[in-house]
């Protein structure tokens, strides 16, 4: 039956209990993306692990669950990027160095890195790098316990690879970094073509690879269908979802995905848990 | 020192599933005096209230607020109250409350958060110690509440507000000897008869000489209850009446639920969810009034001052396009996709999510649903095979 405990709510708990945080800069990344760089007005930024979430909300107007992309070894504070979709992260997104607002967290699964000797390979569609980014400075910071590491990158447009900037600094420190955008455009002479093609392309080390994914639903079937091919175990391919959070907690029903509860089941989940859901529509 | 003072540091013990040895006899006196002794000894005491035609959970302060006398009829997407002259007070299947209502209420304060000095301040919204009893639960939703419970403390973070709501709830149940021809909890869940969960457990009986109540404790704080109120104990004769009244009560169930339900609501594809969809409304009244139904959505909002917001948790619903809206709209556009969630959820992923089923078998998603979807007809249609169903088109 019920576990007796206090009836006052810890100040503590993140359920409740929102940081303040402030924001120090604002970086505009590509069109309507931007990358809100913050810190606590109380303290250190929390410890959280790559793929980790945070609740970040808007003062008045409400809370969206975003990735934190800075590097996890970063100790003065987090970044956030966000793409303006609706009226909350408009508001974020329109704030200002100076300006205040909250997070809760961070919750969720992370990636796991713990792929000593392995290949890595990380996939990613448009802003489904934001996810990955902390990821890819951890991988980096630890370069030496990983076989190859590559990241496919691909947006619609050139101007629209995010971090295109950073890109030239993870190849230095040993990221095999291959961008590609859908359609041919003036000025572009890299590759051409979606993620899964260009993940095609490369000479996967089938059974030695580990992949992580973040992008749309249809970039991380494909590409998981093409590293199966490649003799890539299912279970070696980590993916993360994005789905309405409320509570961050598995506590409010929202962000269900067929079983799973992807605010506390992921948001970083193994692709054999969310293969089938991900081909039924609207589920 | 009130008793509720005295109790807080009872320990609740262990709930048997055996009822325990005494069964002590209440005649209506004692009931009021039960009740009354619930009153003084809680801060707030739940119960049966019957207004707008329909019998409520609602907070009570004397036996005199219980409805007496009234009895339902209730089938697919119709409730009625009336009067039948007895003396008798739980003579009635239930009402669209559950335990739901007074352990996660509708809406519930989180925080509110205030601009100061420059700064945003969070005052989080503290869960007293308000204590509280219920009389009237039934079988199906103290089974329910147990579902509830393991969806707001089994996880990373326990919800606070529900645990100090639920933690210390003395429940009275009331033995179900009217279930409605709506509910299939002998298939579904625990009934009509209470065997778990509660402080105390009652059965009402019609009598020559007035109506009786039969009473037993689950937990030492129920006893001490029971004590206080210097009861005698009941003869052989009521307890001998007690079992045939809720062999009476179990004999006759029209509706069940199958035991392959969980596998028959995961068809994702199935052409039922089309079917269905053409009568729901997509309105949440099932929602609503189901007892584990847990969705919440977070509600913020500012003062006209601009200068303090308000965060609240209020029930949501999945059959609302806003609950799975994303970027770019809601991801469960199609009202087939919604009633697919509900019921697959309910009966079939809430086993992969939580160990269990999400359905006790009240039915008041039945009997509250404006257009009569009976989920338990719904699963029949699921469980046909969708190529040997024969055409409408044929004579």
């Amino acid at each position: 039956m019920s576990t007796a405990v206090s009836g006052t709510t810890s100040p503590n708990d993140p359920l409740l209990a929102p940081r303040v945080h402030e924001v120090t800069a604002m970086i505009d990344e590509i069109p309507d993306v931007v990358t809100i760089r913050c810190a606590p007005i109380d303290g250190p930024p929390s410890p959280f692990q790559a793929g980790q979430i945070g609740m970040v909300g808007a003062f008045g107007v409400g809370e969206a669950a975003i990735s934190i992309s800075s590097p996890v070894s970063e100790p003065r504070f987090h970044e956030y990027t966000i793409r303006r979709a609706g009226s909350i992260t408009t508001a974020l997104t329109r704030m200002r160095p100076g300006d205040q607002f909250w997070v809760r967290g961070p919750f969720g699964k992370p990636w796991n890195l713990d792929l000593d000797g392995r290949d890595i390979l990380i996939a990613a569609g448009g802003i489904g790098l934001a996810p990955l980014r902390s990821a890819v400075y951890e991988v980096l910071k630890h370069r030496e316990r990983y076989g190859d590491v590559t990241l496919v990158v691909g947006a619609r447009s050139s101007a629209l690879l995010l971090y295109s900037n950073e890109y030239e600094m993870w190849r230095e420190h040993g990221l095999a970094v291959f961008d590609t955008i859908d359609e041919p455009e003036p000025g572009w002479s890299g590759r051409v073509g979606f993620v899964n093609e260009a993940v095609a392309a490369l000479d996967v080390a089938g059974p030695a690879t580990s992949a992580l994914m973040c992008g749309p639903d249809i970039m991380m079937e494909l590409t998981a269908q093409r590293l199966i091919s490649a003799d890539v175990s299912p279970d070696h391919i980590q993916l993360t979802l994005e789905r309405n959070m409320q509570c961050g907690n598995g506590l409010c029903g929202h962000c269900q995905l067929g079983p799973l509860i992807i605010c506390r089941d992921g948001p970083v989940v193994r692709y054999p848990s969310v293969a089938e859901s991900l081909m039924v529509k609207e589920l | 020192m009130t008793l509720a003072q005295r109790w807080a540091g009872v320990d609740p013990g262990s709930v048997s599933s055996e009822p325990a040895a005494e069964w002590w006899l209440m005649r209506a006196g004692d009931l009021h005096r039960l009740v009354s002794l619930l009153t003084v000894e809680f801060d707030e005491v739940f119960g049966p209230v019957a207004v707008d035609g329909v019998i409520r959970v609602r907070q009570i302060h004397s036996l005199a607020d219980l409805p007496i006398g009234v009895t339902e009829e209730q089938e697919t997407a119709s409730y009625r109250l009336h009067e039948t002259g007895t003396a008798l007070r739980f003579s009635y299947g239930l009402g669209p409350d559950s335990l739901k209502s007074i352990v996660h209420p509708p809406r519930s304060p989180v925080w509110t958060m205030r601009r100061q000095d420059g700064s945003l301040v969070v005052d989080p919204a503290l869960h007293g110690t308000t204590t509280r009893a219920v009389i009237g639960a039934r079988a199906c939703d103290i089974r329910a509440l147990e579902i509830l419970e393991r969806t707001q403390t089994g996880g990373p973070h326990a919800d606070p507000a529900f645990t100090a709501r639920r933690s210390e709830l003395f429940v009275v149940a009331i033995d179900c000897t009217h279930p409605a021809p709506t509910c299939f909890c002998k298939t579904a869940g625990q009934g009509p008869a209470a065997d778990q969960g509660f402080d105390l457990a009652v059965t009402e009986l019609d009598d020559p000489n007035g109506v009786v109540y039969l009473v037993r404790a689950g937990t030492d704080r129920g006893r001490s209850m029971m004590f206080a109120l210097h009861l005698g104990y009941a003869p052989p004769r009521q307890i001998e009446r007690r079992t045939r009244a809720l062999e009476e009560a179990n004999r006759d169930f029209i509706r069940e639920l199958p035991n392959d339900a969980s596998d028959v609501v995961r068809q994702t594809d199935h052409p039922q969810w089309e079917v269905v969809a053409e009568r729901c409304l997509t309105c949440g009244n099932c929602t609503a009034v189901c007892p584990t139904c847990f969705c919440t959505d977070m509600e913020d909002r500012v003062g006209l001052d601009g200068e303090t917001a308000t965060r609240t948790r209020v029930w949501d619903t999945c059959f609302s396009q806003e609950y799975s809206h994303l970027g770019p709209g809601p991801h469960r556009a199609s009202t087939a996709a919604r009633y697919r969630q509900w019921l697959s959820h309910k009966l079939g992923t809430w086993h992969d999510q939580f160990g269990e089923s999400g359905c006790v078998g009240c039915g008041r998603c039945i009997t509250w649903c404006p257009v009569g979807i009976d989920l338990t007809a719904e699963i029949e249609s699921l469980s046909l095979d969708p190529l040997s169903r024969p055409s409408e088109e044929m004579p």
